[in-house]
Parts: structure tokens; sequence; C-alpha cells
């Protein structure tokens, strides 16, 4: 398909300049709000303060700092966090992993939830179970995630171990790891449980009741009735015609949602311990840690774009009417 | 299309068949007690306005309404009652004896397969066909539709075959295994005149290879006059003449009918500028709130109200041989008189 080729190529060229003016505009409102050699400042070392100044060369104008800041970021050097002295280009990575495992297990069972309650929805239209998902999904999509994240903790893992009578609670809420633990057995099962169903309650509200009303569009659809029309069986028509057709609009929709995702973790985060990046943010913020907040901004906003540049890919992938344009 | 072999064989027997809709405002009766059959290679024409329950018949009959319509009567296919059939035997009748085309080939191709895979798909259900026999049966009957370069075609979407191309791939799929009867619901009616005169040719072709039985919606008097053995004429979801087409034409007994008939431009009448065409007066009526008596009555340069007209619901009788009218008056109707107003 040398159309999908030229498709996809143009969507990567056109995202290049966003990233590059991104950058710029994050690195821009960052030096301005923060001193990145604060911490020197309080130390009353003048001369740590210079060598920090000299090195940022905070005296440049900010363009000239931006493209100090471009040349050594392509060479692999993010600078120091303030914070913790350790390197930008270590801490960024390991926070990220977390948040991505967070990311994979909650988008995983949001996808296949929302899929499955708005393709039941649509297809048995006003019955009990589709007021049920509906109402279901305003009280999911009404409820704060941090009251959430706590009721469940309550009622999943505190409440549950007294009455049992057990050493351990059956759901843990600190981390991803109890211990020397490691890997992705029990242990990890057992702590991701909360945390994600945590951060997948508004998720599968909103994307189930995206996908009950796309799917209902398409069954209405004219090529549906043609499908009936030939004999096809009523299976193979919601699922080989209806189904195909209605997660076009949801996967753009995902895609652009999950981009979102990267730096929006916060609260569950928080609530659960999680080092990753929404926790890093926080942190960063809190100490007024600029080299790493850059970083955290554009690599954010890296996802944003890159997510976009995805949904727009799958969005021709899966139609065909699309790749000419 | 007279050259092909009518045999009075009843392939598909309608016989008062009706269909209501519950709706807020009260029972809509979209079709109301049709009475008709199709012999073996017979066109049947099926002629009214928009709202007049053409396609919501046709749906019936393939049994693809919605669980709010309300269908009585019967429809046998061979025989074979169709109404109240399991959801399985007719999955196993549509598409393989009884098939149907759609007015708009766009809309009723599925936009994110190929045209090669859903002519495929026809053929797949109903036969035993896989791999490239299947995918060759398909370029055939692509072929026999007229499509140019069907290989090539095969692998292409709907979004990229012209209008007339699209109309042709979904007689392509409806003819998919030879079906006894066809149900072609408006074909021609969003393609320009050649291309609607190249699809009715396909149409009449696949009919004398295959006699298949066509019934033939449309709202336009020339395609019917041009292709149909016999025409029923609908109103307001009531059938109102039903009978051979040149009796239709030119002995109709029907104010409707005629009004209809009247209302077609023509080539070989002398007209000035100040001359207009005919028009029915006022508008069809409300299928929820339908008049009382003949549903035409309010419309008809004949009604004698009150009287007949409007107090009984004319039946349909018999007005020559195998030319039925419901109209109280079939004999005032001949001469051209009330038609100009």
């Amino acid at each position: 398909m040398p159309s999908m080729l030229t498709y996809i190529s143009r969507r990567l060229l056109f995202s290049i300049p966003v990233i590059l003016v991104a950058s710029f505009l994050l690195f821009w409102m960052v030096r301005s709000t923060f001193d990145p050699c604060v911490k020197m400042r309080a130390s009353k070392d003048v001369e740590a303060v210079t060598r920090c100044e000299t090195r940022l060369h905070l005296d440049d104008p900010i363009p000239t700092q931006y493209l100090g800041w471009a040349s050594d970021a392509a060479h692999g050097d993010l600078g120091e966090s303030s914070r913790t002295n350790e390197e930008v280009s270590a801490m960024v990575p390991r926070a990220l992993w977390y948040t991505v495992q967070l990311i994979f297990w909650g988008v995983l069972i949001s996808a296949f939830a929302a899929v499955a309650l708005g393709v039941y929805s649509a297809l048995k239209q006003y019955s009990v179970l589709d007021y049920t998902f509906t109402g279901a999904s305003f009280v999911g999509l009404a409820m704060p995630p941090f009251w959430f994240g706590l009721m469940a903790i309550e009622l999943l893992a505190i409440m549950p171990k007294q009455w049992l009578g057990l050493d351990e609670p059956l759901f843990y809420f600190v981390g991803l790891h109890s211990g020397a633990e490691k890997g992705f057995g029990a242990d990890y099962a057992r702590h991701l449980v909360l945390p994600v169903m945590t951060l997948t309650v508004q998720i599968i509200a909103s994307w189930s009741r995206f996908q009950r009303s796309s799917m209902l569009d398409v069954m209405s659809a004219d090529y549906v009735r043609t499908a009936r029309a030939k004999g096809v069986p009523r299976r193979d028509v919601v699922v080989h015609h209806a189904l195909r057709n209605a997660l076009v609009p949801l996967v753009t929709v995902m895609a652009l949602d999950i981009g979102a995702l990267f730096g929006g973790l916060i609260i569950t985060e928080t609530i659960f311990s999680i080092p990753g990046m929404g926790q890093l943010f926080v942190r960063s913020l809190q100490a007024g840690d600029a080299e790493v907040l850059v970083v955290w901004t554009v690599v954010t906003a890296g996802f944003i774009v890159v997510f976009n540049l995805l949904a727009d890919v799958l969005y021709g992938l899966m139609d065909p009417r699309v790749r000419v344009t | 299309m007279s050259d092909a072999v009518v045999s009075a064989e009843p392939m598909l027997e309608v016989s008062g068949l009706t269909v209501d809709f519950l709706t807020d405002d009260g029972l809509l009766h979209a079709v109301d007690h049709v009475t008709f059959g199709i012999a073996r290679g017979e066109t049947v024409g099926i002629v009214g306005e928009s709202g007049s329950g053409k396609s919501v018949m046709s749906m019936a009959i393939m049994g693809l309404l919605p669980k709010s319509a309300r269908v009585t009567g019967s429809v046998k296919f061979r025989g074979q009652e169709l109404l109240g059939a399991s959801e399985r035997d007719l999955q196993r009748i549509r598409g393989s004896e009884i098939a149907m085309v759609f007015q708009d080939a766009l809309a009723s191709l599925n936009p994110v397969h190929t045209v090669g895979a859903q002519v495929a798909e026809a053929v797949a259900i109903h036969q035993e066909l896989k791999g490239s026999e299947l995918r060759n049966a398909a370029i055939a009957l692509l072929d026999v539709v007229g499509i140019a370069n069907p290989s090539a075609r095969f692998e292409q979407y709907p979004h990229e075959f012209s209008g007339g191309m699209r109309q042709r791939a979904m007689i392509a799929m409806a003819i998919a295994n030879d079906p006894a009867v066809l149900i072609a619901d408006e074909p021609t009616t969003a393609l320009d005149v050649t291309i609607q005169a190249q699809v009715l040719e396909v149409l009449e072709r696949i009919q004398q290879r295959t006699s298949t039985s066509i019934m033939l919606i449309t709202h336009d008097l020339g395609v019917v006059a041009g292709v149909a053995d016999s025409v029923m004429v609908m109103y307001a979801g009531s059938q109102v003449e039903r009978g051979s087409v040149e009796e239709i034409f030119y002995e109709s007994r029907h104010p409707y009918t005629k009004g209809l008939l009247a209302s077609l431009p023509r080539m070989d009448r002398r007209v000035d500028k100040s001359d207009r065409l005919h028009q029915i007066e006022g508008q069809p009526p409300s299928l929820v709130f339908l008049p009382t008596g003949c549903a035409f009555h309010p419309r008809c340069p004949f009604a004698e109200t009150p009287g007949a007209c409007d107090g009984e619901v004319p039946a349909l009788q018999v007005v020559g041989d195998g030319h039925y009218s419901a109209c109280h008056f079939p004999d005032r109707i001949g001469s051209d008189e009330g038609m100009k107003s």
C-alpha cells in the first residue's frame, strides 16, 4: 500500500516541527518561571552559583539558552535535578516506566470492557442492563478518582482483611511490588488491582458511552441492512460489518486519550504511592526543580504528539476513505 | 421485460400484507392489505410516491423490519410462509432465494471492505466455495454485471467506484446465488439517465439468463413502462390499481394513476410557455390520520362527497382481465375528463 506509506510519512514530517516548537515554548516558560540555580543561591556559595549560571548560560537570551539545552539534550545530557542531584536522563525514564505499566494495564482492561459494554448496550438498547450501564457510567464519570481510590482501599483491602482476619490484605495499595519482590507475578498483580481500577473507572465510563453511540449509528446504517439482506448471520453482521465500522471513531478517541494519560495520573499515583510521572511532576514542582520540569513537560507533550500521530495513522489504516486525502 | 419467459407458477405470493408502526401520534399504517403475486420470470413494477409504503413492503417481505413493526397477512415464497418464519430459515432464503438491490449504493456498501470482499461474502454465505474458487466466482459476477477489468476492481473500495459501477456491484451481490426473486428498491434513482438505462439492461440480461422474477420498486413511470410486465400502483400504503403495463398506461381505471400519468412530461405534445405540467392537487395524507373512506378522495377530481368516497374504503375490484382498481367509480375514469383543472 504505497498510499498508506506516503500518508504515514507525511504525518510524521508534520509532527517534527510541532515537537520543536512545543519544546521551545515549554523551555521558555519553565526557564522564566523557575531558577535552576535556586539551591546554590540558598547555600550562599557564590562560586557555585556562578558555576551553575555559566553551565546553563543563564546570562544569554532564552533562544540561545534553548539552543544550548537542545544540543545537550541531543547528546543525551538532560541536566541534573536540583532536588536529588540525579541525572534527569535517569529519573524521567524510571518514572515513565511505572506510568507506562499503569497505562498499559488500564488501557487494555478499559478497551475490552468499554467495547463489550458499549456493543451490548447498543444491541439491547433500552433494556434493563442498558439502563444499568448508562447509570453506572454517569456515576463513574461523576466520581472523583481520589475518592474512588480511597473507597477502594477501604472496601477492598482494609475491611476484607479485618473481616477475614488475614495477615496481609488481598490487594496492596503501596507501590507496585512489596519489599524485595520483582517481576510480574502474583505480588505484582495484587499491587496493580486497586490503582488500575481507580484509573479505569472514568475511562471505561466515557469510552463505553462513546462505543454505544457509535455502534447505534452503525447498526442503522444502510450497509448493515445490505448485509442482513444478503443472509449474513446476525453475529457476523454485528462483528464484521457493524463493529468494524463502529471501532473507527473509538480507536481515534482512545489514542488521543492515552496520549494525555502520560502526564495525567497524578492522583492515582499519589494515592497508591507509585513513583511514576505524576508523582515526579508534583515533587519537582514543589521543589522548583527546573531541569526536571523542562524535560517532564517536553516528554509529556511529545507523547501527546505521538499519540495524535498514532490516531491519524490508525484512522487511515481502518478507514480506506481517509488515505486519499 | 417482455422477452423473458413468464410462466404462471407463482414465485412470491403476497396476500393481505399489512405493516403498522406504533408511533407517539398513534398507529401508523405503512402498508395496508396489499395482495399481489409474482410469477417466474415476471417483472412487477411497484409505483408510488415517497411514503406510499413501497420500501416498507419490500422490507416486510424480506423480514428486515425492526421489531417495532407489526406485520400481518401472508408472504409465501414457493408456497412457504415467510412471515413468522425463524430467523435461521430467513437467513437461508435471504440472498440466495430472494435478494435485494437497494437505492443508495454508496451508503449500502460497507465502506471499510473491498467491493470484491463484499461480493465474495454474498457467495460464501450460501455456497461452499473457498480461496481462489470464491475469488474467481466473485470476479465472474463483477464481469456479468458489466464491470470492466473485474479482477482489479475486486480489490477496490466502494468510494473508488463511480455511482453506476457501485449499483452494478450491488446487483452482482444480489445475483450471487441466482435468486428466484430479485427485489430492486429504486435501483436507478440516483443515477443519470444513460447509467440508468445501462443498469436496467443489466437487470434485463440477468432475468433472461436465470428467469428471475423481479419486483421493481420505483417512482419513475418511464422505467416501469420500459421494463415491467405488470404494474401495481400504491397510494398511502394501499394498492390502488394493478394490471398489465398496457392496461395501466392506456386503460387506467383509477384517478390517482391517471393523475400520475398526466403529470409526465410528454415529448409528443406541443406546449406553449403558459402551459404547465399537470399536477395532482394537495398533499399525500398522513399515514397516522388517514382520510375516511378512500384515502385519495380529498385530492380526487371525481370524488362524490359526501357519499361513497368519504364513507367507505373502496375494495379492489375487477375492471378487466387481470386488471383491478380500488375505486368506487372506475367506469367514470377512462376519458381525460376531469384531469384538466
